[in-house]
């Protein structure tokens, strides 16, 4: 069971746990990612992710040596909003293939792209990873309703 | 003149000082705004934004109490980042510093510009229920300067 907490308190009201899984599998939406980097600011990182509902775990891929996986080094604990208009690293080249394959597929329907490939490429070569991100708690609002 | 970078190297360009205040006064996006809380992790809140081209600023309003208030009361560096979802993906995103406006006749005025972006008219109850919170000092205006543009436009390569 999801831990589910109201957002915007006075206004709309928050999704159940169905509406999350709906929201985070049919909206094809960016996530944003948050991270503190080295001088101890925020940074945030829009990123497209798969959400293994099941275990209620969003995928990324990013370079391994990226600003992301570099401020996660130091302070493994990320942020997550996802809105309309310790992550574990996953060594697994195989698993991490799949995970790509998700993501195309979800983004841009086409395995065939060049830049689809490039990133197959980049994770075979171990140059890029993907985090599997844990959500502690989901914070929603829904102000169709009220 | 805006300092501008490339954020995705190797893939697409970065926009141009005019590509930039075009895309963040004609897309109608929110802005993400990242603050670091207490325990020293990153908060990120999605908001409504006006960008005044002249004076090359970011405009949000906020609850005097809100979260971010309270985490920009330790560490007054802001992030922003402004992104189209769709395909070909372009964005803005950056570090800036903020001031905290707190006079309602300036607050009233910025307000009416974002709700007149997002809401299409000042009548709609939304409008008037955030208005009536700036009127009251429940709410205060953000100024974001930012110190960079860090972009990527993935129409172009």
């Amino acid at each position: 069971m999801l831990k589910i907490l109201n957002a915007s308190p006075g206004f709309g009201a928050p999704f159940s746990e169905q509406k999350i899984t709906d929201f985070l599998t049919t909206k094809v939406l960016m996530l944003h990612l948050g991270t503190v980097d080295e001088n101890g600011h925020a940074n945030i990182h829009p990123i497209g992710y798969y959400y293994d509902h099941p275990n209620n775990r969003f995928y990324v891929l990013t370079g391994r040596e990226s600003k992301k996986t570099h401020n996660l080094r130091k302070n493994e604990m990320v942020y997550f909003c996802i809105d309309d208009p310790n992550p574990p690293y996953k060594g697994d080249v195989d698993f991490n293939i799949g995970i790509w394959e998700k993501i195309m597929v979800r983004y841009s329907g086409n395995l065939e792209d060049p830049k689809a490939l490039a990133l197959r490429d980049e994770l075979k070569k171990g140059e890029s990873i993907v985090l599997e991100i844990s959500p502690k708690y989901f914070s929603t609002w829904d102000y169709s309703k009220q | 003149m805006l300092k501008i970078l490339h954020g995705s190297p190797g893939s697409g360009t970065p926009l141009s000082e005019q590509d930039i205040k075009d895309f963040l006064t004609t897309k109608v996006l929110n802005v993400h705004l990242g603050t670091v809380d207490e325990n020293g992790h990153a908060n990120i809140h999605p908001a409504w934004y006006y960008y005044d081209d002249s004076k090359e600023k970011i405009y949000v309003e906020t609850g005097r109490h809100s979260k971010k208030m309270e985490n920009l009361s330790r560490n007054e560096t802001i992030y922003f980042c402004i992104d189209d979802p769709s395909p070909p993906y372009k964005g803005v995103r950056g570090k800036g510093s903020v001031e905290v406006h707190r006079d309602v006749n300036f607050n009233v005025l910025i307000a009416q510009k974002i709700h007149l972006r997002y809401l299409g008219n000042l009548e709609h109850p939304i409008a008037h229920e955030l208005e009536d919170a700036i009127k009251e000092g429940q709410s205060v205006i953000l100024e974001i300067s930012p110190k960079y543009y860090s972009t990527w436009d993935y129409s172009k390569q």
